[in-house]
């Protein structure tokens, strides 16, 4: 037997249209015995003209399903406030609405069109109502798979950077270095140090958003680990409004990040670099900086602007649509400069995690 | 006996301390310095003439490969390669027999690739090594970054000179004198050595004490014997000798 594999939104068409020809069947069979009671031969109505007279209203509508999905997709991308996404539903409805009713009943004048509107307007309204409670049921559960999958693969690629063997073997040549030179405390901390990393990856963590505060400590823990090794070579500087600390940014947003501006900014050169994190609030936007003092983008011609920076574009895209940006730009003053653009949503007071 | 004059060249300052004490435990080894990049690496060799290199594969600019490169094989003292992980490398050691050490390594395994080394050097293996170390820098392919920055010692200042930057480069004596804007400035790395660091696109050899900047050719005048002269923009004449004329024509993609 051939198999058909078809897309997840093909497959939630194909189910659509079943219901949709199911409930015409229905509507089609209660026609036909409704009429057959009433009139007295039992004949008056042939299957055919029941079809005829109730099937289009259903084409029409399951035609109007992929329509309404694809602007409930749009809608929810432009992330609008309440006010504007419910004109923008109502405009629509309407709009969809009149389409359908004109389709199906044709133009015989205002005059008549005024009666047919009166009689069948709040019926058809109903109609599109439960389609667009199908589709936004089926939209969010979407989304959220869609989040999920992004946050796993999110943790997965951060923890793998934590224990990427040409990081974790530095570090621990680091620490062998300074057991050999007799410099305890410091071998320690290193230690612990790579522990925290460690922890961070390790500890089952399924919160979708955090405070950019928490994310910011994370980016430090690794550098941390960076700093001893570079030692005099990299310098770390952290600038956050206090206002921007309390934002819900995706969570591990900043790790590939921050790890681009080491590997560019730091390794790629010998004299000493500065990696430097910034974020303010500005308006209804949390802007979020990740400079390094490197190369830049520009000189270092195959600077792989690779899966990493790929990764985040895919994830601010399916978290916040059109309402993000991440360039990744030449500074003015020499170096690169991750930019990050998202909506600014405080977390509620006192800083503690939002739950996803 | 005498002493074997050790260089080491890891770009991370904890390793090159932890190197150099190690080293210096052993009565039959001399540290004799240590680099933190490429270049300085290239000039230590060529300066110092070290007996053995503590080699790190991974660096940033010019990486293990790229000195062995910019040394030639043939002129290369033997190597001991170090790394933390680089599946690539380590193919590569392993198919050509060159010694090299995991980070982080014991004492003993330190002590015993020191111990090879010693012996190698000793029984004048040195030949067999040049042929690995040739056909290790043939096998790997060049890295596409060339050298972007240079860093010259300027009275008490350590300045970054840019590659583009660069008009052209003089021969002097061991070292090479970098033409920048008016300015000269002199780094202790040979000019063959400089030449095979430098983009061949970007750089070409017109003579065999000049390199010059292909952006910064105004003119080429040649007379009849073959010899020719280079106008740069700034109004600089740099001698092209005859037999270099086929390679400039190379680059430029046309018959002078």
């Amino acid at each position: 037997m051939p198999t058909v594999t078809l897309s997840r939104n093909q497959r939630a068409l194909a189910w659509a249209f079943g219901i949709m020809a199911l409930l015409a069947a229905v509507a089609v069979t209660r026609h036909h015995l409704e009429m057959m009671d009433h009139s007295p031969g039992g004949h008056y109505l042939t299957w055919g003209h029941a079809i005829s007279q109730q099937a289009p209203d259903y084409v029409l509508w399951a035609l109007a399903i992929p329509l309404v999905y694809f602007f409930v997709d749009r809608v929810a991308r432009r992330r609008w406030g309440w006010p504007r996404t419910v004109l923008a539903h109502a405009s629509f409805a309407l709009v969809v609405v009149l389409a359908v009713i004109l389709l199906r009943n044709g133009w015989y004048g205002a005059k008549d069109f005024g009666t047919i509107m009166m009689s069948i307007l709040p019926s058809q309204l109903f109609t599109y109502a439960a389609i667009l409670g199908g589709v936004l049921a089926y939209h969010y559960s979407r989304v959220f798979v869609e989040r999920e999958v992004e946050l796993a693969d999110a943790r997965l690629r951060a923890l793998r950077a934590q224990l990427q063997p040409h990081f974790m073997f530095n570090a621990l040549n680091s620490v062998a270095m300074l057991v050999r030179s007799g410099r305890g405390t410091e071998a320690v901390d290193t230690i612990a140090r790579v522990s925290d990393l460690l922890r961070d990856g390790l500890v089952d963590d399924d919160r979708a958003e955090v405070t950019l505060e928490e994310e910011v400590a994370l980016a430090r823990r690794y550098l941390a680990v960076e700093e001893i090794r570079f030692a005099d070579r990299l310098e770390v500087q952290v600038d956050l409004t206090e206002q921007a600390k309390a934002a819900r940014v995706p969570r591990l947003i900043l790790q590939p990040l921050v790890e681009n501006a080491v590997r560019h900014g730091i390794s790629a050169r010998s004299a000493a670099g500065r990696v430097g994190i910034g974020a303010r609030v500005s308006g209804r936007e949390l802007i979020v900086e990740v400079s390094d003092d490197g190369p830049g983008p520009a000189v270092l011609t195959p600077r792989p602007n690779g899966v990493g920076l790929k990764n985040t574009r895919a994830r601010l895209e399916a978290a916040y649509g059109s309402a993000a940006r991440f360039t990744l730009e030449q500074a003015p003053e020499g170096g690169a400069i991750a930019t990050l653009v998202i909506p600014f949503v405080p977390s509620r007071p006192k800083g503690e995690g939002v739950r996803g | 006996m005498r002493t074997l004059r050790v260089l080491i060249v890891d770009d991370e300052p904890l390793a090159r301390t932890g190197l150099s004490e190690l080293i210096r435990k052993d009565p039959e080894l001399e540290c004799i310095g240590d680099c933190a990049d490429g270049q300085a690496a290239v000039e230590a060799i060529e300066t110092l003439k070290p007996d053995l290199v503590l080699l790190d594969v991974q660096m940033p600019e010019i990486d293990g490969f790229g000195v062995i490169r910019a040394i030639g094989p043939e002129h290369m003292p033997p190597v001991i390669f170090v790394t933390a992980y680089e599946e690539f490398a380590l193919e590569a050691f392993r198919v050509h027999a060159l010694d090299y050490l995991l980070k982080p390594f014991s004492d003993a395994e330190l002590g015993a690739a020191l111990g090879r080394a010693k012996r190698l050097i000793r029984d004048d293996g040195l030949h067999q090594l040049t042929e690995r170390l040739t056909e290790l820098v043939g096998s790997v392919r060049p890295e596409s970054k060339y050298l972007s920055r240079l860093t010259v010692r300027v009275a008490q200042r350590v300045q970054i000179v840019r590659v583009a930057e660069i008009d052209w480069i003089e021969a002097a004596d061991y070292c090479a004198k970098l033409h920048v804007a008016g300015t000269a400035y002199v780094v202790r790395v040979s000019l063959g050595a400089l030449e095979r660091l430098l983009d061949p696109a970007a750089f070409v050899r017109v003579h065999r004490s000049a390199i010059i900047n292909l952006d910064r050719i105004r003119e080429i005048l040649s007379d009849p014997t073959g010899d020719g002269v280079v106008v740069l923009a700034d109004g600089t004449k740099v001698r092209m000798a005859r037999s270099r004329r086929a390679a400039v024509e190379r680059v430029l993609g046309k018959a002078l």
